[in-house]
């Protein structure tokens, strides 16, 4: 054991980024002359960077997206998703109150209100890594995990546009579907939707709601994200409470769950 | 956020979560496949850091924990259990550091999961207590405290391996 500082991770990834002053560049050289060890460390920094740089990322950088993704991330085909589709209708029959959901009808505040053939409902699961490889029902207050794997099973509104976004703690707001989409994507307004792909969460601990905006035409997604973009301005406790959007002319339905850290 | 800024992060920041994931994991492919699951997780927040010090500390937090949670599954599914190295000197004030990466890579599959990344980021990556800090997210009280739970356990471990 040695007390010798030596460079550190950060100072290797500084001159990788290129973002270390020519100072800092000038003494981890001088240093890296002087210390074999940290020589080595540094050539196999080198070698790594590299590696990824030259087969790594134009490998992967395709596939890299955090689009919902087809099925192969949670080995979900068609085999999986009617079956899930199916445990929804089920569950939605079975227990009314079990399914997360949101009834236009009971928002009279929101302009534009419109009529529809039964509630918006939402079915959401997740593929969660710990404890251990599960796929749970999530309900709206859960707690899940960076890394878990998010896929919704919408149920018939008879409105044939569909648009799914979230804020969260950070007062980011994303739109997941369609993913980068500009607006609302068009749906089989009489079927069960299984919405292709999962959406993997990411570190960003704390709450996240996710609304799902059903509507008779296509909304623009700048209007949700500015939406949600106030929302998530209020803080943690506006996200928790709040479970409407004012976009006239919308049928909606939420789910809040609060992300950890870790895994 | 547009396609082509996520390449740009993918391709600013891939190589430092690349080399990090390689380091922890020793094995070509789980690190590849370690490096887009930790950009997967941190995307979002490299776009909104103001520095690249800052991502470097979230990507070091999330790449860690991620790599060593993979290799302590790795140990569960293994069934021979590798032997420590004997190290004599490794008796010493908590704040000396093991030079040995190896030795230190063993120590510490071998902690408690909240001493793991701590004795990584200090005893193999170099950090000081107070930028081990910032990096987990803890005060340096805990950091100091941790490493003087794993140097406990490191002890213990090694003495065990020496008998």
């Amino acid at each position: 054991m040695s007390n010798q500082p030596h460079l550190t991770a950060l100072d290797l990834d500084l001159v990788v980024l290129g973002q270390a002053s020519p100072e800092h560049v000038a003494r981890i050289d001088a240093h890296s002359d002087a210390c074999p060890v940290c020589a080595a460390r540094r050539a196999e920094h080198g070698e790594h960077v590299q590696h990824f740089r030259g087969s790594v990322f134009p490998r992967t950088v395709e596939g890299l997206a955090p689009k919902p993704r087809p099925g192969w991330r949670w080995g979900l085909g068609l085999g999986l998703a009617l079956p899930l589709a199916a445990c929804v209708l089920l569950l939605a029959r079975s227990f009314p109150g079990g399914t997360n959901h949101t009834n236009l009808s009971s928002q009279p505040e929101v302009p534009g209100t419109i009529g529809i053939k039964g509630p918006a409902t939402v079915g959401v699961f997740a593929r969660r890594q710990r404890p251990s490889t599960e796929v749970i029902k999530v309900n709206d207050g859960d707690r899940l995990s960076a890394g878990d794997a998010l896929r919704f099973v919408l149920s018939p509104t008879g409105l044939p546009y569909v648009l799914i976004a979230s804020v969260d703690g950070a007062g980011q707001a994303n739109v997941y579907y369609p993913f980068h989409g500009e607006a609302s994507i068009a749906v089989d307004p009489r079927g069960t939707v299984s919405v292709p792909g999962s959406i993997v969460l990411d570190e960003a601990p704390g709450p996240e709601r996710i609304f799902v905006i059903h509507s008779e035409k296509p909304i623009p997604a700048e209007a949700v994200r500015a939406a949600l973009g106030k929302l998530g301005a209020g803080g943690a406790g506006v996200i928790r409470s709040v479970r409407h959007l004012p976009l006239a002319g919308t049928v909606q339905s939420t789910l809040l769950f609060e992300k950890e850290e870790g895994r | 956020m547009h396609p082509e800024r996520l390449t740009d992060l993918y391709r600013s920041y891939g190589p430092a979560i690349y080399a990090r994931c390689r380091l922890l994991l020793r094995d070509e492919g789980a690190a590849e496949d370690a490096t887009q699951e930790t950009f997967l997780r941190v995307w979002r927040r490299l776009d909104r850091v103001p520095d690249a010090r800052e991502a470097l500390y979230w990507i070091y937090r999330v790449a860690t924990n991620y790599c060593l949670n993979e290799i302590r599954d790795r140990r569960a599914r293994d069934v021979p259990v590798e032997k420590l190295p004997e190290v004599a000197e490794a008796k010493g004030a908590a704040e000396a550091r093991i030079e040995d990466r190896d030795l230190a890579r063993h120590l510490i599959e071998r902690v408690r999961a909240d001493l793991r990344v701590v004795a990584w980021l200090y005893h193999v990556d170099g950090f000081e207590q107070d930028e081990v800090a910032s990096v987990v997210g803890i005060s340096r009280r805990t950091v100091v405290t941790r490493l003087a739970d794993f140097r406990e356990s490191a002890q213990k471990l090694m003495r065990r391996n020496a008998v």
